[in-house]
């Protein structure tokens, strides 16, 4: 929506007198915003002919001064400009007919910067890897060891990080071949991707045989396969992918936005891709939100969800589980069900609650928040059964690092929701959707302190419109 | 068709959408020798390939895909370390298309045109001393009239402002022949 100070924005944009971070914020509008980007090239269109109509201005006085001015000079004056406009054009095609736009188009090729020098330079670091090696031409590379561009790198099996030297973190899952071509740009050949791109790094552009990616501020994966058919699938913010292959007639790149997916058919046209995120992407989006694994019912969301409060994030299938915060620094102590050290699972004691007690984690503590989240389909929503009124999902969530507690109770959830909640997500609708959320079915710890196994269960019987929810903080310090 | 027929048809097409050609440009390249020198390869290759326009009346998307190209080559190849947008060159050519469609049915160019030749005075040198082609940037003009820089924006502001009230009037007095059809400022 057009802002009262926007044409000034656009003008001060166009006369360069924005810093980075306000042109990139700019520029996110613009490709987010329709009138924003039409006024901008209103904007620049009266320039262009405020432009040209000084110019004539200049060129009359000119020619008055040369011809003297009479009314009748002066009526014919108007007709010479635009002949003389019309000339020059014609004389400009006139010449390309008979060749001389070959010297002009050599000139311009000429006189534009060939594609760099091939230089070899560092333009990724090598932070880690599980479960694989990285390797160039058969040499094993070290992590924290520089990457350079012109080589080609292949992790066989496992998952890596690597930090562009543009801010860019970038997970790469094996089999993968990619070289780096400068610090903002890869080129993958084969493997999958994802990428979380700051905002200075905005324009981060992942290549591959026959689709390129550019990044618009986001997180994105990039799938490509043995043949170079290529995915992308965008998990938050927005990406531009287009043909990599030269066609007679180009197309422009296709925008695509939070949760939208993209691959490329036979024929070089991008379709819209039906392929689940979690079956191409799931190793990293783990990967990327230390979590170790994820069996059962759970299922890990690529995007951040708008909202968990009661129907708007339903499934009878799936309990779905989210990052809310990575490495966050409590600014207060947080109430929790602290796990007991040493309390291993009572089979006999269903009440596994004995495995927690009433804790605190104390504030400046630096953890990793998840929500795990379980919302049934409600009478009149279409997937609604009447004969599947009670609905019991399980599934085991191991997490890279510690556990330190859990908040369970509507109560402890409600008093950090605005804490530990993810800023963008709505937790609850109004006042009345208090005291829906609970977790008290079974939720054991297993004795490596670091996987929960979750048994839950809801009733959908007349009256029912409870759901349960979990809020889980993991040390991310270790 | 005879040659000169033929070259006339190139002429008066590129003539006609030079405006939103340049437009477009700018705003992606946002230099006015850069845009010229791009505004002038996409003449010649829309010149060299006109024979595989199949539908005149789709020569402006045609020739806004050439210059979609040529920008993008051109900023490519300007700076392959700097980040620079390419999805803000694809939101522009979708915008300028829309906007052309209205400023070639208004007919913008020509009565912006008018709008300028009825400024006042000190505006209409305000305007020249401004877009004169040299150098001097506002700190000049404004140490030539004696004025703050502050002021000199401002004053700038306003004839823009005025110019755009008044093709807007005549926009309406066009649409509404009951309104004057004397352009005022």
């Amino acid at each position: 929506m057009i802002q009262s100070d926007d044409r000034d924005l656009l003008e001060a944009y166009l006369a360069f007198e924005l810093d980075e971070e306000e042109i990139k914020a700019l520029e996110y509008r613009i490709c987010t915003e329709e009138d924003l980007a039409r006024l901008l090239i209103q904007t620049s269109c009266e320039e262009t002919v405020i432009r040209e109509w000084a110019e004539i201005q200049k060129s009359r006085v000119w020619i008055h001064k040369l011809v003297g001015q009479t009314p009748a000079r002066q009526r014919s004056l108007l007709h010479r400009y635009f002949s003389i406009a019309l000339m020059l054009l014609v004389a400009v095609t006139l010449g390309y007919v008979l060749g001389l736009p070959h010297s002009i188009s050599e000139r311009v090729a000429t006189s534009r910067p060939e594609i760099e020098a091939p230089l070899i330079r560092n333009a990724a670091t090598f932070k880690e890897i599980t479960g694989g090696e990285l390797k160039s031409l058969d040499v094993l590379c070290k992590v924290d060891e520089h990457l350079q561009t012109r080589r080609e790198y292949h992790l066989s099996q496992g998952i890596l990080r690597l930090k562009m030297n543009s801010g860019v973190d970038v997970l790469v899952a094996g089999p993968a071949r990619f070289h780096l071509l400068n610090s903002n740009e890869l080129f993958l050949s084969q493997g999958t991707m994802t990428a979380d791109v700051p905002q200075r790094a905005i324009g981060f552009e992942i290549q591959s045989p026959r689709m390129n990616v550019v990044d618009l501020g986001t997180r994105f994966g990039f799938f490509v396969d043995e043949a170079g058919g290529a995915e992308v699938h965008v998990f938050q913010g927005a990406v531009s992918c287009q043909e990599t292959e030269k066609t007679t007639t180009p197309r422009l790149p296709q925008l695509l936005l939070t949760g939208q997916a993209s691959k490329m058919v036979p024929g070089g046209d991008l379709v819209e891709s039906q392929t689940e995120t979690d079956s191409l992407f799931g190793t990293c989006l783990c990967y990327q939100s230390r979590i170790k694994q994820l069996s059962g019912s759970l299922k890990l969301l690529s995007n951040l969800p708008e909202s968990v409060a009661v129907t708007k994030l339903t499934s009878n299938e799936y309990m779905y589980v989210f990052q809310e915060r990575q490495s966050f620094i409590l600014p207060a102590d947080i109430n929790c069900n602290a796990p007991v050290p040493g309390k291993k699972q009572d089979v006999s004691d269903k009440a596994s609650q004995s495995q927690f007690e009433a804790g605190v984690i104390k504030k400046g503590t630096r953890v990793d928040v998840y929500y795990v989240h379980h919302d049934a389909y409600h009478p009149g929503n279409p997937k609604f059964s009447k004969t599947q009124t009670r609905i019991q999902l399980e599934g085991q969530l191991q997490f890279q690092n510690r556990i330190l507690g859990i908040l369970q109770t509507d109560l402890l959830l409600l008093q950090t929701d605005q804490i530990l909640g993810h800023p963008e997500v709505e937790y609850l609708g109004n006042d009345k959707q208090q005291n829906l959320r609970t977790a008290e079915d079974e939720i054991s710890l297993l004795p490596d302190m670091r996987t929960l196994s979750l048994n839950w269960i809801l009733s959908r019987n007349q009256g029912h419109q409870n759901m349960n929810a979990m809020r889980v903080l993991v040390a991310a310090d270790e | 068709m005879n040659i000169d027929n033929y070259l006339s048809v190139r002429t008066r097409l590129l003539m006609q959408h030079r405006t939103a050609l340049y437009g477009y440009i700018f705003s992606c390249v946002r230099n006015h020798t850069e845009a010229e020198d791009i505004l002038h390869d996409v003449c010649v290759i829309a010149i060299e390939s006109f024979d595989q326009l199949k539908n005149q009346d789709s020569f402006f998307p045609w020739v806004r895909e050439i210059a979609f190209r040529q920008v993008l080559a051109h900023l490519k190849n300007q700076n392959k370390e700097k980040p620079f947008n390419p999805h803000v060159v694809a939101a522009l050519a979708d915008a300028v298309e829309q906007v052309e469609e209205d400023h070639s049915r208004l007919n913008f160019r020509e009565i912006l045109m008018k709008c300028l030749d009825k400024l006042p005075e000190f505006s209409r040198e305000l305007i020249l001393t401004r877009y004169n082609g040299t150098s001097e940037d506002i700190t000049g003009i404004a140490s030539r009239y004696g004025k703050s820089v502050h002021s000199i924006y401002s004053r700038l502001k306003r004839i823009k402002t005025l110019l755009r009230n008044c093709v807007e009037k005549q926009v309406t007095s066009e649409v509404s022949p009951e309104i004057s059809s004397e352009v005022r400022i």
